[in-house]
């Protein structure tokens, strides 16, 4: 170390700074300029300011070289440069060569090129003699730091915006919600997007001439037609139930149940399909859950998209009873932030008792409703093999968050992705 | 969703008890009916599909009495003999076969009467009725028809009559063509050769269900009796639309006939008022309620829903069309117990958590994308064949195409992300470049090997926009992505008109093709409107994920 201080090394090398790097990359800003004067119909400094990377350094060189003046705010091209010689002694620095001495002092001065394996000491104390500004490798190797005063900054200045990698918002809410899940010791599941009729409705206990079924409210395929039914027994199970009940203690609805209805193939219309194709695998005592995309046949505002996601929980066990589906929604919804709910009475197709949980936006300071829930009713889940009872809960993933960064404008997502909007939104909810 | 409107004068009139700003607004809804508006003059709320019977003032107003426990016995309905007949003629069975009806008298049409009826019909039609296809009411004044009934049908143009509202005999088929409610209604007839008609002694239409009603039967401020018709496909249904109308019709003080229904082996005498018995287990109840109700306690519980309870079985009302299982009796012990009451508890069952593996290496990609710098997109699985193709400068292929979408953006399902992304660059040309995003979707296709006939599974796409990208702003990309995963790929040049020709290659493992990247051809950035040049790079996630697993 000491021996370095005292030590003169007389080879002098240079290399490209990141700057000089980038420019030999990209193009000189001054080159860059000139070229987008002579292809631009705006000219402005305004303008160009926001359309040229490294405006200011590009606008200073062209103006230095004499290759443009600034009259009324606009930029003129006054006399094009046949070649950019800054550009040639870069590509040399790079290719290892010595360039022109004259250009090298350009190259140095802009700081483009730097010298490497000079004489440290020699370096640092001219360093010192200018004044320092940063602190430099040769100020550190050679301790002359000692001697340094670094001048004071202003704090406020930060730079440039940085815009790191990130999640959307979407992903990372749901990534909030499987860790919910997870901690809970439920089991994810999915399922297909295009889905059969019968795992979509027929399954779930949705009668063939349910409004929930129309045209209006479900994307119907055209391709896929039509899917396949499961095993015999259990289509025969399902059809029974819905025609008289079958063995579940029910009426039934009291119509002729169609298979080919049930075969018409459909982009999913709840999670719910999902529990439903899951219920007929499972022994209790089961928790599992589900998030995934869903569709109605919407047309696009800003209250309605015709996709969105949806979460879904499923508890299935011997005991499990109405005081335990409330038990693990408020536990549900306190982890996600809710510390107060309250439960009202609701309609489901699929469930009795039916709830829709209400949670306290201290925000807003009001109770809005979030979500659905309720306990499958046994015309849903004897057909498929299940003999006791099984609660579910579920809600669209997109109203939370929305409320949670106040906005009113469902596009936001999916249909818009708005950078500005996804460079700024914050990571934590 | 039906939302329904009552006059709080009515309403409270109909209660018998002037109802408090809290009644309304809390105590009403946790029966099971949300609060949709309220002002000084009407409320507003939501009936659930299963509480048709609630869709009248007068039958909203009896289930009010009933959970404020104004009331302490189940409701009883009686029921008259008219001595009217209406035969059906076996050619209805295959256009419209069931039907049910009854004669009201001591009719006085109040205003409030008049509108409650008119609203109680639009939502039953709308609801229970599947807007008219499984039900239609007709409402007539019965002192202007001539009894016997019969119902029938009749060729379009065969008969003609003054249809509601106009002022001339018009045929079945110009009613269709030109009275506004057979220009609503007319689909549902318009695969039978012959429509149904009521017809009365006289041989006038009184009734052309389910579109309208004749002239000649018109309710008016002097109407003192009413003859009400049901028509429809289920014969439960229309059973239970007129028990509806008629127990409402009740409570506003009427009287009610039954009619003889001379239907062959079908016939029958409607309506029929007595309440239905279901075997009720009061342990059952307590299981799934998690509760220790005592039988005494449970009837006072149903009682406040107006139904009984005598040790064994629940007693339900006639004008409840809901209850087809035990399980809506416990439902309806629960909403009277208050679901506010219930101590909510987390039973301890045990169950680990089980991680899907496939979403989880999904997550171990994202990481190293935004590692990488790229801002994660989430856009929409629906697309259309200009996004995907046209666009991309690709032929059209097979794709998961839905029949029926109201968006013409929305017609099919997407087979890749690079559409999605590009079109999110098309969408923020405004904002600061370099533009890199990424998404890890789901893409759809058709698989006849499905048993849906489709796949579905995810691929990811990034593009970089900015002045100045190239090929090789995307090989590092992918080259990263692959030395992470520790998969040995190789590069092999591709043709794709989506890129520039000659800077473009498949990644490739083995043999199998996992992905493409390149320089987007200018081509495909003029029809996206993009100005910067894009270079893209799409992977298919399974497969890869695949390679891992192995």
């Amino acid at each position: 170390m000491f021996f370095n201080f005292f030590t003169e090394t007389k080879v002098m090398r240079y290399e490209l700074t990141e700057e000089g790097e980038r420019y030999l990359k990209e193009g000189l800003p001054e080159r860059r300029l000139v070229e987008a004067l002579k292809k631009a119909e705006d000219t402005s400094v305004s303008f160009l300011k926001n359309k040229i990377k490294d405006f200011a350094i590009a606008l200073s060189w062209c103006k230095k070289n004499g290759w443009v003046e600034i009259r009324n705010g606009k930029i003129h091209l006054i006399k094009e440069p046949e070649r950019y010689e800054i550009e040639d002694a870069l590509r040399k620095v790079h290719n290892k060569e010595s360039p022109d001495e004259r250009l090298l002092a350009v190259l140095l001065k802009r700081n483009l090129v730097r010298e490497v394996g000079e004489d440290v000491r020699k370096k640092a104390l001219e360093q010192l003699e200018k004044g320092v500004k940063h602190l430099t490798p040769e100020l550190i190797k050679s301790g002359l730091w000692r001697r340094v005063k670094f001048p004071e900054y202003n704090i406020e200045i930060i730079g440039k915006r940085a815009y790191p990698g990130k999640r959307h918002v979407i992903s990372l809410f749901i990534e909030k919600i499987r860790k919910i899940f997870f901690d809970m010791g439920f089991r994810e599941v999915e399922g297909p997007l295009v889905e059969s009729s019968f795992w979509n409705f027929d399954a779930l206990y949705q009668p063939q001439d349910h409004p929930a079924r129309d045209l209006a409210d479900t994307f119907y395929m055209k391709r896929p037609e039509s899917t396949s039914l499961p095993e015999r027994e259990l289509v025969e199970r399902v059809k029974k139930t819905h025609e008289n009940g079958w063995e579940t203690g029910s009426t039934g609805w009291g119509y002729e149940w169609d298979a080919n209805i049930a075969k018409s193939a459909v982009m999913r219309t709840h999670t719910t399909a999902v529990s439903a194709r899951m219920l007929g695998k499972i022994k209790p005592p089961v928790k599992l859950f589900c998030v995934g995309r869903v569709f109605r046949n919407e047309t696009i505002d800003y209250k309605h998209l015709p996709e969105f996601t949806q979460i879904e929980g499923i508890v299935a066990d011997e005991r499990a009873n109405f005081r335990h589906l409330l038990g693990y929604l408020r536990e549900f919804y306190r982890r996600l932030g809710f510390e107060k709910i309250r439960f009202r009475p609701a309609y489901f197709p699929y469930t009795e008792m039916s709830v829709e949980p209400e949670v306290y936006f201290e925000e807003r300071g009001e109770w809005l409703e979030l979500g659905g829930a309720g306990i499958f009713r046994p015309e849903v889940t004897m057909p498929l093999g299940i003999r006791y009872p099984v609660l579910a809960w579920g809600l669209g993933l997109e109203r939370p968050i929305m409320l949670k960064l106040g906005l009113n404008d469902i596009r936001n997502f999916y249909y818009r992705n708005d950078l500005e909007f996804l460079r700024g939104v914050k990571i934590w909810l | 969703m039906a939302v329904v409107e009552f006059d709080r004068k009515d309403l409270e009139q109909l209660v018998g008890k002037k109802l408090t700003e809290r009644d309304y607004e809390e105590r009403i809804p946790m029966m099971g009916a949300p609060l949709e508006s309220i002002d000084e003059k009407t409320v507003a709320y939501e009936i659930f599909p299963d509480r048709c019977d609630m869709l009248s003032i007068e039958g909203f107003a009896r289930a009010v009495r009933y959970f404020l426990g104004l009331e302490s016995k189940i409701p009883t309905y009686t029921c008259g003999r008219s001595g009217v007949t209406l035969r059906v003629d076996s050619s209805v069975k295959k256009v419209r076969p069931c039907i049910s009806a009854a004669v009201v008298r001591n009719v006085r049409l109040s205003d409030e009467f008049v509108s409650s009826l008119m609203q109680v019909q639009e939502k039953l039609h709308e609801t229970l009725g599947r807007k008219r296809k499984k039900v239609a009411i007709g409402v007539h004044d019965f002192d202007k028809t001539k009894p016997p009934f019969t119902y029938k049908t009749a060729a379009p143009e065969s008969l003609r009559f003054i249809p509601l509202g106009m002022s001339k005999e018009l045929s079945l088929l110009e009613i269709c063509e030109k009275h506004e409610k057979g220009v609503r209604y007319a689909g549902i007839l318009k695969d039978y050769n012959e429509w149904p008609v009521i017809i009365d002694s006289a041989g006038n239409v009184i009734s052309f269900p389910p579109i309208i009603n004749s002239e000649l039967t018109r309710v008016s401020e002097d109407t003192t009796s009413l003859f009400i018709e049901v028509t429809g496909t289920s014969e439960t249904a229309v059973n239970h639309v007129l028990n509806l109308l008629v127990t409402s019709f009740i409570e506003r003080g009427c009287s009610v006939e039954s009619v003889e229904i001379a239907d062959g082996n079908a016939s029958k005498i409607t309506p029929d008022l007595t309440p239905t018995k279901i075997a009720i287990d009061i342990n059952y109840v307590n299981r799934l309620l998690g509760v220790n109700l005592t039988p005494t306690q449970l009837k006072n519980l149903l009682i406040k829903m107006g139904v009984g309870f005598d040790g064994k079985h629940a007693i339900i009302p006639c004008y409840r069309g809901d209850v087809m299982h035990p399980i809506d009796v416990v439902e309806d012990v629960a909403i009277a117990y208050g679901y506010g009451n219930f101590e909510p508890e987390v039973p301890k069952i045990y169950t680990t958590a089980e991680r899907l593996p496939r979403i989880e290496y999904i997550n171990a990609l994202k990481e190293i994308m935004i590692g990488l710098g790229f801002q994660e997109v989430v856009t929409m699985v629906l697309s259309n064949k200009e996004y995907e193709f046209e666009r991309m400068n690709i032929s059209v292929e097979e794709a998961c195409e839905i029949a029926n979408s109201v968006s013409s953006e929305c017609t099919i399902c997407r087979k890749s992300i690079l559409p999605s992304l590009l079109r999110v660059l098309t969408q923020n040309m405004h904002r600061e470049f370099p533009q890199k995003i990424f998404e890890i979707g789901e893409v759809v296709v058709p698989d006849e090997r499905s048993e849906t006939g489709a796949r579905s599974f995810y691929k990811l796409g990034c593009v970089i926009s900015d002045s100045k990208v190239g090929y090789e702003s995307v090989a590092c990309v992918a080259d990263a992505l692959m030395r992470h995963l520790g998969v040995r790929y190789t590069l092999e040049r591709t043709h794709s008109k989506t890129f520039i020709e000659g800077r473009a290659a498949e990644i490739k493992v083995g043999s199998a093709t996992l992905g493409v990247m390149g320089e987007v051809h200018p081509e495909v950035l003029e029809k996206w409107s993009l100005e910067m040049p894009v270079a893209a790079l799409e992977i298919n996630v399974d497969s890869l994920f695949d390679i891992c697993a192995k």
